[in-house]
């Protein structure tokens, strides 16, 4: 089959197009330009409607393709301008200037008005793509009037929530960490800060932003499920502009700078939680806010020339907790816990052009830091000691890519890249002055990656399309090497231009593993890289697609129906009874040759529905899925199949946005999701202590620490039974309003909403607890699951203010 | 303009106050009633002992409030014919201990524990599906190479003192297939004991308490105990018990040492509220049933802490 595949491939790649040879090529050359400053447009977006393609302008607002001589009708759309729809008549090489009108103030009412708006469905051959518009994940609802995309693509079909208080989220059944997320190239590993009411993906640094779900393109790996591509903001080199937003929960600035005019400018952007701050000045320790979350990205742009650009971004952010308990009531010493969670990723990109070529060069760095440490102090003895542990992630990245439009209906993109890991799962730090300092632990690794890609788009005929591609990669590192070859295929057939039915298939291969808590308890993560007895981890999915655009009284709707069928191998599990703290207080070492992890496959199948109306004073969608992941491991429940930890049967979004006048619009979002699986006992058993010298039982010679008059209460499980049970269903209800305001000169809107209406008591995540004891002043008790909830009915405020 | 912030500023404190108070708590409730009851066996062999005791009781249903003084009453099984043999001896039937409810015994002269014998238990009760498993004795002991005092200081109070001491001891590792438990007994007048900490003999160490080197196992522990007038006595000793369990009682030992340290119950896993904890594995080597059959000896030595 594969070798079928690639046959298919490289014929695909590099073979003829008959029809090419019918008309005679043009080269057709241009610029976007803002209608009333006359300022280039950057990666305006230019979908030729005959040709089914689209291409996007540079720094310089230009752009250049080839065309077969004949009418041709453009669409062209940019977040910040009106969508525009031109025709021309191509017989020679012509060089044309296309003016773009700049948004109005309200942009929400270009929102409700998306007359324009296209379906990425229709347009791209690739099976699962989604194509994010900025400017309608700037409407949808989050906790605190916080700009969350994550919380945009949850609404997606075959994208859910992990749970509440989360910001990871699963593809199409795949684990949180078979998901790259890409800012500017760069990787991002650590998705969830601030009790997950925050994510680092806020829509106000975004310029856009693509999902794959299925068929990748060839130039992305190294996660099985998804790939999330994130393109920074540019900053305009015209004048100076910004934009203040002040929340429930955070606040920030964006500034765009214009440093050299039409050649140089600066985009900044910061935000900053403020819990913590505020709550400092209250008295009453209760109210003491223990997390804090700070968020900065810049990004440079250098438009050199015509031809050439260069750009450097920069995203960091910290995530911190940080409790402190001064022991009372002589006020004798304190005990503080600290935890940090850190990302930092930078990114250097140089583009350039030369005829119909385009390169893109980029180099990127990451990493990603966990840290915690416990520090007891006693003030009477002036005894401290500290406790805790690092671990962390880093990536170097070296890419360089090719794109060549060979003709109109055929083009490439071939590059190559370099990639090192280097890992610190865990070390362990103890400190204890006055008896022993224990050595610090460390279990460093590095590996690296050398892939060579190549992919191709070809308009085999009027409404065929075959996007191919092959990914070849070397692994190596941590006592295994692993060569990988990924073949991407996917055709579009589009009878007519609102109709499309698509087929796909595609492997990717991931050499980094996530270690999660597999059970109960709150969500912890360490990455560790693929090595002798974890192999890296294989995908193979089929998907088809079938999309149409149709008008139903003069109003425009979108129907997207998908299937997929995905399998995975080298997925790894904590054996029965471990879990991440195992690692992160030094209880095991991490090795391949290890007791308490487990490789395993699985396997993924799904559907998708949405349904999406496009105009009118109402606008809107659902979607929904239907999915099946099962996990088998020889290890864990008895080698029988078992639902993964992510199998999430049911999940709806519905979605409503209703211009009520000229300046307001409300909105009201719905979001169903099926509870996640998960381990529990059936059974408990009273172990009542025995003497360990001569094995009675009921002694007060207890053989373990405790009330000598009872014992151990012991939760029964059967190895058969892993994630038997399901926890409760997640569903929200939440409404907003976005007036438009003008504050001194600038303009901006006020957003006000409501979050969980009907004040659901979603899980955030369960435990087990021990109900009655012994020091309670009673011999009653029993094991129950508690399920913990964040969020009440609340509201959501939020100021944005544009200068 | 102002009323907008003044707005703002309210939504924020309200926040404030919803997300300080908005952690809540319910109990889930699971339906199990299709689920029939187990029994649950265990029965610990130690050429040491003069007795061979077998507790056999019922499992609880998940959710359940029970009493611990009511347990056995509630939950022992008193009907369950118990037979043991092993090596080429023939089955043996354990008779009811009349001092314990739920509690079958044989003195060790009707059925020999010998080291690196093979031992079978048989337990079957009316309405209950028979419970069968099987253990061996450990061939090997580990014994105390050092066992000695460091880092010791004392904290003196008006009437009372305390010695604050880390022990430090050390043995060797008898085989692949055998763990260690160290229990501790620092008061003979008190009778309690403390198991400080248990190392799986395959190599890899449980928590940093214990150390492995090559083949041999260095333990340290932080204790203080406590005199209730300031005049310490000539002499106390501490004694610890090296116990040397075969896989079986290793498994078992691991299986529900979270319940000692009690880290499960409160979700605060030697200290640290970031991580909460899994579903523990429960081990069993028994068929048809819950519980534990497994078989271990002990060495004891023992230091004298006042110097």
């Amino acid at each position: 089959m594969i070798r079928l595949l690639s046959i298919l491939l490289i014929f695909c790649c590099f073979g003829e197009p008959n029809s090419c040879s019918a008309q005679t090529p043009v080269i057709v050359s241009g610029q976007v330009i803002d209608q009333k400053t006359g300022f280039p447009i950057n990666r305006a977006e230019i979908l030729i409607i005959k040709q089914k393609k689209t291409i996007y302008t540079d720094k310089a607002g230009a752009f250049r393709t080839v065309f077969m001589s004949g009418d041709y009708t453009l669409f062209l759309d940019h977040p910040k301008y009106q969508p525009l729809s031109t025709s021309f008549r191509f017989s020679r090489d012509t060089s044309i200037v296309i003016r773009m009108n700049p948004e109005m103030n309200s942009i929400l009412l270009k929102q409700v008005e998306v007359k324009a708006e296209s379906n990425v469905q229709l347009e791209r051959a690739e099976t699962g793509i989604e194509r994010i518009s900025i400017k309608a994940a700037e409407k949808t609802l989050s906790i605190g009037g916080e700009k969350d995309l994550v919380k945009t693509l949850a609404q997606l079909p075959g994208v859910a929530m992990v749970n509440e208080g989360s910001a990871e989220f699963s593809v199409r059944g795949g684990t949180h960490d078979q998901n790259l997320i890409l800012i500017e190239g760069a990787p991002l590993f650590n998705m969830s800060n601030f009790y997950g009411l925050i994510s680092p993906l806020d829509t106000e640094i975004m310029d856009h932003f693509t999902l794959y779900k299925a068929t990748c393109p060839s130039r992305f790996s190294g996660r099985l499920s998804s790939v999330g591509e994130t393109i920074l903001k540019t900053a305009n080199t015209d004048s100076l502009r910004g934009n203040i937003h002040i929340g429930l929960l955070s606040s920030g600035l964006n500034l765009e700078v214009p440093v050299v005019q039409d050649k140089l400018s600066l985009f900044i952007s910061g935000k900053r939680t403020f819990l913590d701050l505020l709550s400092s000045t209250l008295k009453q320790s209760r109210l003491q806010f223990p997390g804090a979350f700070g968020q900065f990205v810049t990004k440079a742009s250098w438009a050199i020339n015509p031809n050439n650009s260069l750009s450097y971004s920069y995203y960091s952010d910290l995530d911190r907790y940080q409790h402190k308990k001064v022991f009372t009531p002589q006020d004798t010493g304190y005990e503080k816990l600290t935890t940090d969670s850190n990302n930092n990723l930078q990114s250097i990109t140089w583009k350039s052009k030369k005829n119909s070529i385009n390169n893109e060069a980029s180099i990127s760095l990451s990493q990603m830091s966990l840290t915690d440490e416990n520090v007891y102090h006693d003030q009477i003895s002036d005894y401290t000691s500290s406790s805790g542990f690092s671990s962390g992630i880093s990536n170097l990245n070296i890419r360089n890519s090719l794109f060549w439009d060979y003709s109109d209906k055929l083009n490439f993109e071939a590059g190559a890249n370099l990639s090192g890991y280097r890992f610190n799962p865990v070390t362990n730090q103890i400190t204890e002055p006055d008896l022993v300092t224990r050595d610090t632990s460390v279990t460093e690794s590095q590996s690296f990656l050398a892939a060579a890609f190549l992919q191709s788009n070809w308009n085999i005929s009027s409404n065929l399309i075959l996007n191919s591609g092959m990914r070849m990669s070397y692994y190596f590192g941590n006592q295994i090497i692993h060569p990988s070859i990924e073949p991407r295929i996917s055709f579009q057939y589009k009878p007519h231009d609102k109709l499309s039915f698509k087929l796909g298939y595609s492997k990717m291969s991931q050499n980094i593993h996530r270690l999660t808590n597999p059970g109960l308890g709150r969500p912890v993560g360490i990455w560790i890289p693929a090595m002798e007895n974890l192999e890296p981890q294989i995908s193979h999915q089929f998907s088809l697609g079938y999309s149409q655009s149709f008008s139903l009284k003069n109003q425009n709707w979108d129907i997207d129906l998908q299937g997929y069928y995905k399998t995975y191998s080298g997925l790894i599990e904590f054996l029965d009874g471990y879990g991440p703290y195992h690692l992160l207080y030094g209880r095991e070492e991490l090795s391949g040759d290890n007791d308490f992890l487990t490789t395993g496959t699985g396997n993924s199948m799904g559907v998708e529905f949405q349904l999406k109306k496009k105009t009118g004073k109402t606008t809107g969608f659902i979607a929904y899925s239907l999915s099946k992941t099962l996990w088998n491991f020889q290890e864990l429940n008895n080698g029988n199949d078992f639902l993964s930890k992510f199998d999430q049967p049911h999940t709806l979004n519905l979605s409503v946005f209703h211009r009520l006048n000229k300046k307001i619009e409300i909105t009201a979002n719905w979001a169903y999701a099926s509870g996640r699986p998960f381990t529990l006992g059936q059974y408990l058993s009273h172990h009542p202590y025995w003497n360990l010298l001569n094995g009675e039982f009921g002694s007060k010679w207890s053989h373990s620490a405790g009330p000598v008059t009872t014992g151990l209460t012991v939760i029964l499980t059967s190895p058969d039974q892993r994630n038997a049970n399901r926890m409760k269903a997640f569903h929200r209800l939440d409404l907003g309003i976005r007036i438009p305001i003008k504050v001194w000169k600038g303009t901006g809107h006020l957003e006000l909403g409501i979050m969980n209406v009907y004040n659901r008591k979603n899980p955030y995540f369960y435990f087990i607890t021990q109900e009655g004891s012994v020091e309670a002043g009673t011999h009653k008790t029993r094991y129950v699951v508690q399920s913990v909830s964040l969020f009440p009915i609340m509201p959501s405020i939020r100021i944005n203010i544009n200068f | 303009m102002n009323q907008l912030f003044r707005i703002l500023f309210l939504g924020i404190l309200f926040t404030l106050l919803i997300i300080t108070a908005c952690i809540r708590e319910e109990v889930i409730d699971f339906d199990y009633d299709d689920l029939e009851p187990k029994l649950t066996v265990q029965c610990y062999l130690c050429p040491q002992f003069d007795t061979i005791y077998v507790l056999v009781t019922q499992t609880v249903p998940w959710g359940e409030w029970f009493d611990y003084h009511e347990f056995n009453a509630k939950y022992g099984v008193i009907d369950a014919v118990i037979k043991l043999s092993g090596g080429n001896l023939d089955w043996v039937e354990l008779t009811k201990d009349s001092s314990m409810f739920s509690v079958y015994s044989i003195p060790i002269s009707e059925i020999p524990i010998i080291r690196g014998r093979e031992y079978f238990i048989e337990v079957s009760a009316p309405g209950f599906e028979t419970v069968t498993g099987s253990t061996t004795v450990p061939d090997t002991l580990a014994k105390w190479i050092n066992l000695d005092t460091i880092g010791r200081f004392q904290t003196r109070f008006e009437d009372h003192v305390t010695i604050n001491m880390r022990y430090k001891g050390e043995w060797e590792d008898v085989g692949t297939d055998f763990g260690y438990s160290i229990v501790t007994r620092h008061n003979p007048d008190v009778e309690k004991y403390y198991q400080l900490d248990y190392a799986p003999g395959d190599g890899f160490i449980w928590v940093s308490d214990i150390r492995q080197i090559g083949n041999r196992f260095i333990f340290f522990s932080d204790h203080s105990i406590g005199h209730n007038n300031t005049q310490l006595p000539d002499q106390q000793r501490s004694y610890f018990y090296l116990i040397t369990g075969n896989s079986d009682y290793c498994d078992y030992q691991q299986a529900i040492a979270p319940y000692i340290y009690d880290g499960y119950h409160t979700g605060d896993v030697l200290g640290s509220s970031l991580l909460n904890t899994v579903v523990p594995k429960y081990y069993t080597n028994l068929s048809g049933g819950f519980g534990i059959f497994s078989a271990f000896r002990y060495t004891v030595d023992s230091i004298n802490i006042i110097q």
